[in-house]
């Protein structure tokens, strides 16, 4: 489903150098795998994935998502892509805070229509019931838990159905308790839904949960 | 580490918001102390003004419609310090204009007969040809008064004077006694010269003093002689005279009261003496109370021998006599009286008696009759070679004399009852005062600075016309304050966290904006002295049509300065301690956003998103609508409030359907209606359908908008009333009885007060009063009476005065008897060409014809140069409005970013982040200028009906132009903010 050819990306340091922080990515996934990504804190994984979910550009090396090359299309390919094909989890959740919970998680619907559809609404309450958060529909984002945000986040980034979901640092600033249960979660959702998931923790615990366990030290992924 | 380097520490990390509110605080103070400086200066000038126009003058003694003798001057009670002046109306001939002036007759050696120097404001009006020869004309005044029957038919005097040279400001060339800020055009000739033009030599009708003259002072030193009341005395008799030939009624009274068996005598000339057997044309007859020994009753007469002869009559039989009587605008109708033969007297015993007759000049003072120059109507061809003789040998020794209580009533006139008085011992006067002999007294000096520093205050009225400025300011100030308070919510959460408490965190917030609000207040006093400059030079020059004079210096007091200063600094002050306090509130409990009621989940769309982000917002969007909209309501409804001046209704109303306004600064004393009067002023070719309204006028202060001082006493017309119920001109407030005409019920005294109606403009604003308000005026004779403001009129060509019907003001100032203001009614083909005749037949008179309807776009230029100001104003207003929201789109926008990666992040493309963000910055602009069109539609309500077409396509251009902008602005801003957020994401 994945595949990425010798992806690079560098960054300037502040002192006029520039400091290359993925050095040659080769990565493949198949669809339906869990897969987590871990490493030190610096070391690229916040890149990676942003270059996975078409957020931004790699300097180099090719990223192809069923056999077609992502990057080097019309931006509106791209648009399309993040908003049925990808679904994003935010480390920091980024909830919009004038919008209740069902309105966050309706969000993306808007990038491509005018309004939810009664199916996109019906969708929005199962994956609310799914997750747990259902009586909280009409709460805002402010008179939310650490826990329920991120489950809120998580309802967002899979409304549109997308083939792959990107997570990171999903369990970043909960306990263990909450982490476990967002944990289970990605874990229902891979199974039940067939949704191809990559995360990205520095936690050994959290990273567990995935089938397969990669470590990107120096720039390379292992 | 101390209170005072965290302050500065403060200070200086979040001076870019500090340099927003100090530039607030600049605009809002600049506003406040610039507006009283405009309010000082404005005053300082019209106080200036009336030391340039009086000098040192504390007491003005002065006769309205008289003279008196120059030696009163002389008395020791002025100490040295009278001016002695002739001061009358007239007019220069000047290339084909007229100019009206102001004549002051003085006693200057720089001024020698022959020669004449104005003032720079007429120098600046007169040609160049007119400099080096000045005709000058002015009313032939004389002593006696012009409106009385028995007077030459020479209305007007000139004079051919050689132009001597300037008067400038300082030497009291401005001279007026009119509490008035517009600059009179004055001339000066000497005194001599200009008392034998008007044949008044030896006599004055003003004097100036340095001193505060008290009327008992003036008491002390007048006596009748002053007044020209002559007592003569030989033996032992008495007879009262006047050089005015007429002695006043309330006089004779006094004098009949004070002197038992007085002998009142009134000299006529009769038309016709008549007997059925004969009758003499053109006879002096005198009305006499006893003569002879006989008391002369109802209808006695007394013939000389020679009257007798002629008429064919004897003692007892019968006589008619005719005269001509006088009514308005000596109107003269012939009566006749019956009368029985009493006695005959010797023609001789009459001759010898000298004083029987009045010397009526061009009557009495010619070798023959044919010589007679009378404005009296006289037919020559009536007159024999027997009327000659006896006047060659005789002159105006009347041929009979009458019984002065059955004619006395119908040859009385405005100006006395009788012509002498005789007194078998001598006069006692002592009952006579100068009031009742029509000298008067004012204080000009204390007066003037009454009304120049009462007059409209222009500090209240640019405060007023500047309050949104000054309310846009304050909302510029608090953006930048909220946005600071919010940036700073960390830091403020950490200092709670260390236990300060939120009070101390209110102070120090506060002390840190004090600074900034002192030092930006004083930047701002010098901003509001050139706002105040700027705005003076406007008013001199393009803004002239709401003050009609120029010359306004920059003259504010450093008190004024002070309180400018004072008043910016706690606006500011007030307002942020406040804003502080509420937005610390905020911080620490920021408003918790309620959940939704569970019928407001149906659904989700694009709609429901932006409202969201606004609500998020309201408070910024809020600020943004009320500058913007407050903006748009003063611009919008002033805007179509301009006068403008093609409403036909209004100009119909204004000029109450007269086509023209004639204004002569030689009164006309005869009736235009009449073919009579019509011949009199060489408008025997008026066409008959032109109708023609003439005005009296008690002149005083101009009351119009063209004056900026309080105004006590406005000029008064005298008015046909009914006339007046016949045309357009239109009442809006009456406190009599609605159910007749207003009008009409203005036609009847009440008691000793007496109605008026007053231009609705000129009540509010000239006068500052309501109607039932009185204003007390003095008559010829020194008695007070009260004027009633008991109606206004819609905005008129007779804006500055007051309306009396001309019958009560003859009663009030019966010697005013010639029109200086007349009306003309025509059709609009007519116009020009009857413009041109009266012109050409009134030239004499110092004529000025002008259509009624330009006089009214006179006045409503002041208005409308008001509504202009407030126009620019606003503007200024609603650009700081549209600065504001600019600024807070600005704003708005650079704190979106994580958002628009988000909505990235989400798929969205940027065209549709583009257009949320866009549709949810539009609605701000687009409620603020429907809301601002709407409530100005509200304030004015009716009246938009007389909005002409082309105001109101400018009005909705400008608002479309605005929205338009607003528009563009906010698509490029954010299409800006778009393609500027991390270029390196996609």
């Amino acid at each position: 489903m994945i595949l990425l050819s010798g992806i690079t990306k560098t960054y300037p340091d502040g002192n006029n150098n520039f400091k290359r922080v993925l050095c040659g990515i080769d990565l493949e996934v198949q669809a339906g795998e869990f897969i987590a990504i871990m490493g030190a804190s610096g070391s690229g994984k916040t890149t990676l994935l942003s270059i996975l979910g078409a957020l931004i550009l790699p300097d180099g090396g090719s990223y192809r998502l069923y056999g077609q090359e992502v990057f080097g299309g019309k931006p509106s390919t791209l648009d399309d892509l993040r908003n049925r094909q990808i679904g994003f989890v935010f480390q920091e959740h980024r909830l919009m805070p004038q919008l209740c919970l069902r309105d966050n998680i309706l969000l993306p619907v808007l990038a491509s229509r005018l309004k939810a559809s009664d199916e996109q609404l019906e969708y929005a309450k199962v994956l609310m019931e799914l997750t747990g958060i259902d009586s909280l529909a009409r709460q805002f984002p402010q008179q939310l838990s650490g826990g329920e945000a991120g489950r809120t986040a998580l309802c967002r980034a899979l409304i549109m159905k997308p083939a792959l979901l990107l997570a990171d640092e999903p369990t970043g600033q909960l306990d263990a308790s909450t982490s476990r249960s967002i944990i289970l979660l990605l874990q229902k959702i891979n199974r039940e839904l067939g949704t191809t998931i990559i995360m990205v923790s520095h936690s050994a615990q959290t990273a567990s949960a995935a089938q397969r366990i990669l470590t990107l030290d120096n720039g390379l992924l292992s | 580490m101390n209170l005072s380097l965290l302050l500065r520490a403060n200070a200086i990390r979040y001076r870019p918001f500090y340099r927003l509110i100090a530039l607030a605080v600049i605009i809002m103070t600049a506003l406040v102390s610039g507006s009283l400086m405009i309010g000082d200066s404005v005053r300082h000038t019209l106080t200036n003004r009336v030391s340039e126009r009086i000098g040192n003058t504390e007491t003005a003694i002065f006769s309205l419609n008289s003279f008196f003798d120059e030696g009163l001057a002389q008395e020791a009670v002025f100490g040295g310090s009278a001016r002695r002046v002739l001061i009358s109306n007239g007019f220069i001939s000047d290339e084909g204009r007229l100019l009206p002036v102001m004549v002051w007759g003085v006693d200057d050696k720089d001024i020698p007969p022959g020669a004449a120097k104005v003032n720079p404001r007429l120098a600046a009006e007169l040609s160049e040809a007119a400099t080096s020869d000045i005709v000058l004309r002015l009313p032939a005044t004389r002593l006696v008064p012009s409106g009385s029957l028995f007077v030459t038919s020479n209305y007007t005097s000139s004079l051919r004077l050689s132009f001597a040279g300037t008067v400038p400001e300082a030497e009291g060339g401005n001279i007026s006694l009119k509490n008035e800020q517009i600059i009179p055009s004055n001339i000066f000739l000497n005194r001599d010269e200009l008392a034998l033009a008007i044949e008044t030599e030896g006599k004055l009708n003003l004097i100036l003093s340095d001193r505060i003259i008290s009327a008992t002072d003036l008491a002390e030193v007048w006596t009748p002689a002053t007044s020209g009341i002559r007592a003569a005395t030989v033996d032992s008799l008495s007879e009262i005279t006047s050089e005015r030939i007429f002695l006043q009624t309330d006089l004779v009274n006094t004098i009949v009261r004070d002197n038992p068996g007085a002998n009142r005598l009134f000299s006529y000339m009769a038309n016709s003496l008549e007997s059925s057997s004969g009758s003499i044309p053109y006879s002096f007859v005198t009305a006499i109370d006893r003569y002879a020994g006989l008391e002369l009753s109802g209808n006695d007469i007394i013939l000389s021998d020679y009257s007798a002869q002629r008429l064919g009559v004897a003692t007892n039989d019968s006589i008619s006599v005719s005269y001509f009587v006088s009514s308005d605008l000596k109107t003269l109708s012939e009566e006749q009286i019956r009368l029985r033969v009493a006695k005959i007297l010797p023609l001789k015993m009459l001759l010898e008696d000298k004083t029987l007759s009045a010397d009526f000049p061009g009557l009495s003072d010619v070798e023959r009759c044919t010589d007679w120059d009378s404005d009296m109507p006289i037919n020559m061809d009536r007159i024999a070679k027997e009327d000659e003789d006896y006047w060659t040998l005789y002159r105006s020794t009347p041929k009979a004399l009458i019984s002065y209580q059955a004619i006395a009533p119908r040859w009385a006139n405005s100006y006395g009852s009788a012509t002498a008085i005789r007194l078998s011992g001598p006069a006692d006067l002592s009952g006579l005062d100068p009031a009742m002999l029509g000298l008067q007294m004012v204080y000009p000096r204390q007066m003037g600075l009454e009304a120049a520093q009462s007059g409209i205050d222009f500090g209240g009225l640019f405060l007023s016309l500047g309050i949104f400025i000054i309310f846009s300011a304050l909302l510029l100030m608090l953006m930048p304050l909220q946005e600071m308070i919010f940036e700073r919510r960390n830091e403020l959460g950490l200092m709670r966290a260390l236990g300060f408490s939120r009070r101390l965190i209110t102070r120090i917030l506060f002390r840190e904006s004090v600074a900034v609000v002192l030092l930006a207040s004083t930047l701002g006093v010098l901003a509001g002295a050139c706002y105040t400059a700027l705005s003076l030079a406007l008013l001199n020059s393009l803004w002239n049509g709401a003050v009609h004079t120029s010359g306004f210096s920059f003259l504010p007091g450093w008190e004024t300065c002070l309180i400018g200063w004072l008043a910016g600094a706690a606006l500011a002050l007030i307002t942020l301690r406040i804003a502080i306090g509420r937005e610390l509130k905020r911080v620490d409990k920021p408003p918790a956003l309620k959940p939704l009621k569970a019928d407001s989940m149906k659904g989700f769309n694009q709609g429901r998103l932006i409202w969201a982000g606004l609500r998020m917002d309201r408070k910024r969007a809020w600020t943004s609508f009320a500058a913007l909209a407050s903006g748009v309501l003063i611009v919008f409804s002033v805007g179509l409030n301009r006068r403008g001046f093609a409403d036909s209704s209004q100009i119909l109303s204004g000029t109450g359907g007269y086509s023209l306004w004639c204004e002569t600064s030689v009164p006309l004393y005869h009736n235009i209606y009449t073919a009579e009067g019509r011949a009199k002023l060489a408008l025997a070719d008026l066409p008959s359908d032109v109708d023609v309204l003439q005005i009296f006028r008690y002149g005083a202060d101009d009351a119009s908008c063209l004056n900026l001082n309080k105004v006590i006493r406005p000029s008064i017309l005298g008015i046909d009333m009914a006339a007046l119920d016949r045309s357009s001109f239109r009442i809006l407030q009456c406190i009599y009885d609605q159910t007749s005409s207003s009008f009409a019920a203005l036609q009847s005294a009440r008691g000793d007060v007496y109605p008026a109606a007053i231009d609705e403009t000129t009540l509010l604003w000239g006068l500052q009063r309501q109607l039932g308000d009185t204003i007390s005026y003095e008559t010829t004779d020194g008695r007070l009476v009260s004027i009633l403001l008991a109606a206004s009129l819609q905005n008129s060509i007779f804006q500055g005065n007051l309306l009396m019907d001309k019958n009560l003001f003859a009663e009030i100032w019966p010697e005013i008897r010639g029109s200086e203001i007349a009306l003309f009614r025509c059709s609009s083909a007519q116009m020009p060409a009857l413009q041109r005749s009266l012109s050409q037949a009134l030239s004499e008179y110092g004529a000025r014809i002008v259509p009624a309807s330009q006089r009214l776009k006179e006045f409503n230029s002041v208005t409308d140069t008001y509504l202009t100001i407030f126009l620019t104003l606003g503007g200024l207003g609603l650009l700081l409005g549209l600065g504001s929201f600019v600024v807070s789109v600005r704003k708005n926008l650079a704190a979106r970013g994580p958002q628009i990666e988000l909505y990235r992040s989400l798929g969205f493309a940027d065209y549709r982040i583009a257009n949320l963000l866009a549709r949810e910055n539009r609605i701000v602009p687009l409620a603020a200028i429907i809301g601002g069109i709407l409530l100005s539609l509200l304030i004015l309500g009716r009246s938009i009906i007389n909005v002409r077409a082309g105001i109101w396509l400018t009005a909705i251009a400008l608002m479309l132009l605005l929205l338009l902008s607003s528009l563009i602005f906010i698509r490029r801003a954010v299409e800006r903010k778009i393609k500027n957020s991390n270029q390196q994401h996609l």
